[in-house]
């Protein structure tokens, strides 16, 4: 049963189809309609129809029109057929069969053209490529070529629409160029111009026809005068040339003077209500400052080549294109007004004067660094970090932010050969502006320190780096050279030095998060910054080669060794080395500094006491000396060497040993006159025979010995020890191989000092030697008295010759004397005349020997101890005073 | 969408129809013939529908129009 109510409404709506009542209009008939078409619908049951019995039907009038010659009918008829078939739904028949009943003699009314007014309008097939080509071919002279923007201005109208055109049909990709047959009407798509609208535009691109807006009449182009008459723009025009300029576009307002690099203003354009007079200054202030930036930014075009200034560059560059963006922001105030804006010039100029602040000062700047970067590469480093400070000072937030946020964007691209120099120790290849570099590649290993890397400097002795670099430029040279030290030391170990996070350089780590100006001055709180930095690379690298060294390296243990050996710190040892020596020395003639056998006996003595491996460092090596003889000097031959270690090397040079080795040679010579001194006994200069003599001889002998053991002692106790325990104070407390290296140069130096070593007291020093050459003449003379004993007797018995002799000798010694003082001055050459053989000229010859030893002692120590005394006023080394003082009180006590 | 393709398909039928329709002079007029069409697919019998149409035009005769397919009824 069909729905009553969906029926209904069509029904409705069928009836108001058909009979055109409507519900409103008529409603009466309208209802009565209604309810004939209900009636008629409702009801009773039909069959379904029979779709065969359609089927036959809508044959036979095919076959019908056929007949009576409307074929056309009948050929429209099964087409549509045909296509209902394709179509059909299961109600086809019951429709095809109320069309059937419907047919109103279809043979005679029917026409096939009503067909075709069926058919709605067809819509206009769509634009295609083909056709806009067709009509407008992309073939034009120079459409395809590049566009030189900046070249010309835009007044040149056939320019300005050849350009709109290449740009809009540029990008887009030609498309297939096959024929379409257009079956449509040109005529169709023209729309008319809207002449309005144009004349706006045109009236807004003022540049175009300046002599339009003349108030007077037309004006030839060519009339020279006419162009210095002012044509009038509106302020908003005016407005929209300046921010063009600002950005750097080619405007009409100014012209660009490219040989100069600035704008000049086009006089011709005026405001309406403003005096020239007044317009024209602020054109030119803010041309001024338009002026500026555009030669910043043609600066920005060319390619440094040094990291260094492209970091530069870029900084600059990005500062312009905020520049830029506050520019823009300009722009869209007056483009898109949300709130309403007065178009006011002023308030532009005041506005882009405040922005344009920090750029202009970095423009300056970039003007006044340029000509001289090639000199010295960090004057722009140095020049942003005085303006920093320069606007900390001047309480200027934000050009202080601006400037110290560039200078630290430049600072990181410097930092990073630091950096690596610093946690590597390798240096970037022909980095020139770092200011380590390596000086000898090839450098041995015992100069590791000192000669392998260098400082660049300038000409003038300064540092080739940012004066705010200065201060910390030598802890970073340590850093990087102990990194290279340890990775020598450690040999393939790979070292390096990143312990823990670096502290930040950036803005916000110097300077705090806060708005306002820090307090402390920029300087202090970079300086801070940086040495904090430093300090986290450095701290670490030099604890751990100050342990190495200590440790493995065994600096303490090196000199320990020379304490002992060369310094006498143990007496014992050196007594019984001295002691071999000498009696080789006494008992051999030639052959006594043999190397090899020496060199045992040294490792021998002191093998057991120093570390391991220290005693076979020494080796004994035989240095000529032309010092013939019995002279103390000949024991210079024998040189005690030492092998040292690289890298003690590098702290205890090779240069320092040799007056080590002159100390030691002294010492020695001070305990050979003690062991010769000790050879003579008292039974010796008993056996002198002679009282006074034998007095004399004595006293020689008791202040001989004082004045070495006076000596020896200086030499040990003063010198030695507290020099070397200072020494080693400051060297565990120093921080890195350069402190030291001159710690020990220091000590070396004083240490050679105060041993009277030095070129200055080389008079003092023979002095010195000559004294204990006259403690070798003294024992000579004792010794040279074998038959001591023997003339003893002799001499005893006539007392009267020993008189005789005694006058005899007094009067040969002053005859003598003269002559022996002349060749006694050098003290080198002592010859006896041992060649004496008598016992009378023996005796003669030791009794005047001791007269000439205790001459010249009373000559040598009073010009000693003056010496001494002398220097010590002037230098100021109290420890000469001392000296003096004890061998002067050896002195006094000859009176007694 | 097949929304849009059944629409587009009873279009095409409904086009069809009216082109047989009018080779058949029927004298239904599009808006007609779809009416009829939907109280078919709603189950009425076309016989009873076709006699309604009939006795309508009959009872109300429509006025002369200027346009050729509508003819008095």
């Amino acid at each position: 049963m069909p729905q009553p109510a969906q029926i209904g409404a069509l029904t409705d709506e069928l009836v108001a189809s058909i009979t055109n009542f409507s519900p409103s209009t008529n409603a009466q008939a309208f209802k009565h309609a209604k309810d004939l078409a209900a009636r008629g619908l409702r009801g009773y049951q039909y069959g379904r129809t029979n779709q065969f019995d359609v089927r036959a039907k809508l044959d036979g009038f095919d076959e019908k029109f056929r007949v009576l010659n409307r074929d056309d009918l009948a050929n429209a008829l099964l087409e549509r057929l045909k296509e209902l078939d394709k179509v059909s739904t299961k109600w086809t028949p019951e429709t095809l069969s109320l069309l059937l009943q419907l047919s109103d003699r279809p043979v005679e009314k029917s026409n096939v053209d009503d067909l075709e007014l069926l058919k709605p309008p067809q819509s206009p097939s769509p634009l295609t490529w083909a056709e806009i080509i067709a009509d407008d071919p992309l073939d034009e002279e120079g459409i395809w070529e590049s566009i030189d923007y900046a070249a010309e201005s835009s007044e040149d109208e056939k320019d300005y629409r050849k350009r709109e055109k290449a740009r809009a049909s540029e990008p887009t990709p030609s498309s297939s160029f096959t024929e379409e047959d257009s079956h449509l009407d040109p005529e169709s798509y023209v729309i008319p111009i809207q002449k309005d609208a144009l004349l706006d535009i045109r009236k807004e691109q003022f540049w175009r026809h300046p002599a339009e807006h003349q108030a007077g009449g037309a004006l030839a182009e060519g009339n020279h005068a006419a162009k210095k008459s002012a044509s009038e723009i509106t302020e908003l025009q005016m407005i929209r040339e300046v921010l063009f300029m600002l950005a750097g576009l080619p405007t009409t307002l100014y012209t660009i003077d490219t040989n100069l690099r600035e704008f000049k203003i086009n006089t011709v354009f005026t405001l309406g209500h403003v005096v020239s007079l007044t317009l024209d200054d602020l054109l030119s202030d803010l041309g001024g400052i338009g002026t500026q930036i555009y030669r910043l930014r043609k600066w920005t075009g060319n390619n440094p080549p040094i990291p260094l200034f492209q970091t530069f560059e870029a900084a600059v560059m990005k500062r312009l294109a905020q520049f830029d963006s506050s520019l823009a922001g300009l722009q869209s105030r007056y483009l898109n007004p949300e709130v309403p804006v007065s178009v006011s010039l002023l308030e532009l100029h005041n506005e882009v004067r405040g922005f344009a602040g920090p750029i202009l000062q970095l423009a300056t700047l970039v003007v006044a660094v340029m000509p001289t970067l090639s000199e010295n590469p960090f004057l722009y480093l140095e020049a942003l970090f005085e303006r920093t400070s320069l606007a900390q000072m001047m309480s200027d937030v934000g050009l202080f932010q601006f400037f110290a946020r560039i200078f630290l964007d430049c600072l990181q691209p410097y930092l990073k050969p630091i950096r690596i120099w610093m946690e590597h120790g390798e240096l970037g290849p022909d980095n020139e502006t770092f200011f380590v570099f390596m000086n000898d590649k090839s450098s041995e290993a015992a100069s590791l320190w000192h000669d392998r890397y260098a400082i660049r400097r300038h000409l003038n002795g300064e540092l080739h780096a940012p004066n705010f670099l200065h201060p910390a430029a030598l802890r970073i040279f340590n850093t990087g050279k102990s990194i290279v030290f340890l990775k020598e030391l450690a040999n393939h170990h790979k070292y390096t030095n990143i312990a823990q996070d670096e502290p930040r350089l950036d803005f916000e780590t110097i300077c705090g998060e806060a708005e306002s100006l820090p307090f402390a001055p920029f300087s202090e709180l970079f300086g801070s910054a940086f040495e904090a930095w430093i300090g986290s690379k450095f701290s670490l690298a030099s604890t751990v080669l100050r342990q190495k060294l200590s440790s493995e390296c065994g600096l303490w243990e090196v000199l320990d060794t020379f304490r002992i050996v060369y310094l006498g710190a143990d007496g014992s040892l050196l007594q019984d080395f001295a002691d071999l020596v000498f009696e080789r020395m006494d008992e051999l003639d030639s052959n006594w500094n043999d190397r090899y056998l020496l060199t045992e006996l040294v490792h021998g003595i002191y093998g057991a006491v120093l570390a391991p491996g220290q005693a076979e460092r020494l080796v004994i090596r035989r240095s000529t000396t032309k010092h013939r003889g019995r002279s103390v000097k000949g024991l210079s031959a024998v040189v005690v060497d030492y092998n040292i270690p690289w890298s003690i090397a590098n702290i205890i040079q090779k240069s320092s040993l040799q007056i080590y080795q002159r100390a030691f040679g002294f010492l020695l010579k001070v305990y050979r006159a003690k062991y010769l001194l000790q050879k003579v006994s008292w039974n010796d200069i008993q056996g002198l025979g002679d009282d006074s003599l034998s007095r004399l001889g004595l006293k020689m002998r008791h202040r001989l010995i004082w004045s070495t053991d006076v000596l020896r002692t200086y030499l040990t106790e003063t010198v030695f020890a507290s020099s070397t325990s200072q020494m080693e104070e400051a060297l565990s407390a120093a921080d890195d191989i350069d402190a030291m290296a001159g710690i020990h140069t220091s000590y070396i130096t004083r240490l050679q000092d105060l041993c009277l070593l030095s070129k200055n007291f080389s008079p003092i020093y023979q002095a010195i030697m000559s004294l204990l050459d006259l403690v070798v003449d003294f024992a000579d003379a004792h010794s040279r008295r074998p038959n001591a004993s023997a003339s003893l007797a002799k001499v005893q018995t006539s007392q009267q010759k020993r008189d005789a002799r005694r006058r005899k000798l007094r009067d040969r010694r002053r005859s003598i004397i003269p002559t022996r003082q002349n060749s006694s001055d050098d003290g080198s050459e002592d010859e006896y005349d041992g060649d004496a053989e008598s016992s009378t000229s023996h005796d003669a010859a030791t009794s005047e020997s001791l007269y000439k030893i205790q001459e010249q002692f009373d000559r040598l120590v009073p010009f000693v101890v003056a010496g001494l005394k002398g220097v010590s006023r002037a230098g100021g080394e109290s420890a000469w005073e001392m000296l003096a003082e004890r061998l002067d009180w050896n002195f006094k006590v000859r009176c007694s | 969408m097949p929304e849009v393709d059944k629409r587009q398909a009873a279009r095409e039928v409904i086009d069809i129809l009216h082109e047989i329709a009018t080779l058949l002079n029927t004298h239904l007029n599009r808006q007609q013939l779809s009416y009829c069409v939907s109280l078919i697919e709603n189950g009425v019998n076309p016989e009873a529908l076709a006699k309604v149409i009939k006795e309508l035009r009959i009872q109300y005769p429509e006025p002369e129009e200027e346009e050729d397919e509508e003819e008095e009824g």
